[in-house]
């Protein structure tokens, strides 16, 4: 694929969220400035990072661990590591601290990363963020869907309102862990599962299919704020949803289901709850979820509590770790790599630059203007 | 719907037109008591004093996290800024709380009573006054 073609899908994909999407200055914490500080974090880190990860393992490997349910390491995550990377090379020419011709084999090195990856991981030669045609893939293998499905409970009243608490509390409490960003939740599928209710109903086009979601990083990790979610004890929870004549779609980023209708959840006809970690550990009963949902309950006020007492730049820093940690150490984790992953110089010297104002409008910069040409590496990319 | 708004309801009320825009999903109606939510602070209020059972929450902040701890409480939310595609309009539908995107700029004072309403993508509001 030529540089010009990469460059142009992931102008298309960014054009794609910011059209399907307000700018979301939240008044918690503020996403614009410390997205372009932390993307700045990553065009200026990813290159050796990369360089690390790949002396312990291959871009094939890092692909297929993706496919594992629970954790961060996945098509969200794929998509960030190049598509952030490249809005940080933008950041960093509008700020006048990068020309246009520089580190183009760093650029190099990340987008052969990436693409490696996203082939791995998807099994064809799209790239996750540049080309999106083919949307999200099933990305679970066969054993895992079959212990699903035998492990599915119809979905009763009571346990549907259950069912419901939980997703609506993972949610939100995932975007607060994750500092008002989609970090921590994932979702895939449609799976063809086909012997618990109404076989013939079942399969890729029929009308009941599974759906799964991903929440992951609940408990104390790898942000410096999470200890304050201390009494969570599972770090990862899988949903697996077979829905009933609901139409969804996944954006490309792999974030969340959009369904029509709204209230998938009510289509609900069999479900499972897992705690998992890269894989399915355990599956979670109704005690399990009432005690979590207990417990998440508890960490959402800590944190809530303890983030509105946060200065601005308090609020932007732990959005800076969270974004650039979210979107590296899994990788060096799988990779057994260690390496600092806190914020470095760059995030101390740019952030007095950026302005609320200022990362708005650079933010907006990416939806309405070319990225800048990268120079050819000879046989890269 | 709770007992003050049903009580409002018995007085015979009319209505007024007042806001229209994006609903955040099909929701129908709802009715509750506007209270207008500037910083994480008022959110934090809320929460102590247990009082969020009847609001309608105005803001002008279509992220997931300012009103993250009292949304299951919530009746509605009227939001002044973003769009459906919001993380508002996704933790919204997660809670089926309704919720519309208002694109009218319309004035709600604190205290007034408002019915939400939907058709389809589309959602606005009406002020509820009692008939003298």
């Amino acid at each position: 694929m030529s540089c010009d073609r990469v460059l142009q899908g992931f102008e298309q994909t960014t054009l794609k969220l910011f059209t399907t999407r307000d700018l979301v200055e939240a008044k918690l914490i503020s996403t614009p400035p410390y997205i372009v500080l932390s993307c700045c974090e990553m065009f200026e880190r990813y290159p050796d990072l990369v360089r690390a990860v790949l002396e312990h393992c291959t871009p094939e490997e890092i692909g297929q661990e993706a496919r594992k349910p629970g954790g961060q390491l996945n098509q969200r995550w794929i998509w960030t590591v190049g598509t952030l990377f490249m809005w940080g090379r933008e950041f960093l020419i509008s700020l006048g601290e990068l020309d246009p011709e520089d580190r183009a084999e760093d650029i190099a090195t990340v987008l052969d990363f990436v693409r490696d990856v996203s082939r791995s991981y998807r099994g064809d030669s799209c790239w996750v963020g540049v080309e999106n045609d083919g949307g999200i893939v099933p990305s679970l293998d066969r054993e895992t869907v079959e212990r699903i499905e035998r492990e599915l409970e119809l979905a009763e009243q009571h346990e549907l309102s259950r069912l419901k608490r939980l997703n609506a509390l993972l949610t939100t409490y995932t975007f607060l862990m994750g500092a008002e960003s989609r970090k921590g939740m994932h979702a895939h599928g449609p799976y063809p599962v086909g012997s618990v209710v109404e076989p013939e109903c079942w399969g890729i086009g029929a009308r009941r299919q599974l759906w799964v979601k991903d929440f992951s990083d609940l408990g104390p990790n790898r942000y410096s704020y999470s200890h304050l979610a201390g009494e969570v004890d599972v770090q990862n929870v899988t949903i697996a949803l077979v829905l009933d004549d609901v139409r969804a779609v996944i954006p490309p980023w792999g974030t969340h289901l959009i369904t029509e209708p709204a209230d998938y959840l009510d289509r609900t006809v069999a479900f499972a709850v897992y705690e998992s970690d890269r894989g399915l550990v355990r599956r979670l009963d109704s005690d399990d979820v009432d005690g979590l949902v207990e417990k998440l309950t508890a960490a959402q006020t800590n944190l809530y509590l303890e983030m509105a007492e946060w200065s601005r730049e308090e609020a932007l820093r732990a959005g800076a770790e969270c974004y650039f940690k979210a979107n590296i150490e899994p990788v060096l984790r799988f990779a057994n790599v260690t390496a600092d992953v806190e914020l470095s110089e760059v995030t101390d010297r740019l952030l007095a630059l950026i302005t609320d104002e200022r990362a708005a409008e650079m933010l907006g910069r990416l939806a309405s203007e070319s990225f800048h040409p990268i120079a050819l590496v000879t046989g890269r990319i | 719907m709770s007992e003050h708004v049903q009580g409002t309801q018995a007085a015979a009320e009319q209505t007024v037109a007042a806001g229209t825009g994006e609903a955040a999903f099909d929701f129908g109606t709802a009715t509750g008591t506007v209270r207008a939510i500037a910083t994480p602070k008022d959110v934090v209020g809320l929460l102590r004093d247990g009082s969020a059972g009847q609001v309608v929450a105005l803001i002008d902040d279509c992220g997931a996290t300012l009103l993250a701890p009292i949304l299951p409480s919530l009746t509605g939310v009227i939001c002044t800024v973003g769009n459906r595609e919001t993380h508002l309009g996704i933790v919204a539908r997660e809670y089926q709380l309704p919720c519309v995107f208002d694109k009218s700029a319309a004035e709600l004072a604190d205290g007034a009573t408002v019915r939400m309403w939907s058709a389809g993508v589309q959602g606005g509001f009406e002020l509820m006054e009692t008939a003298r």
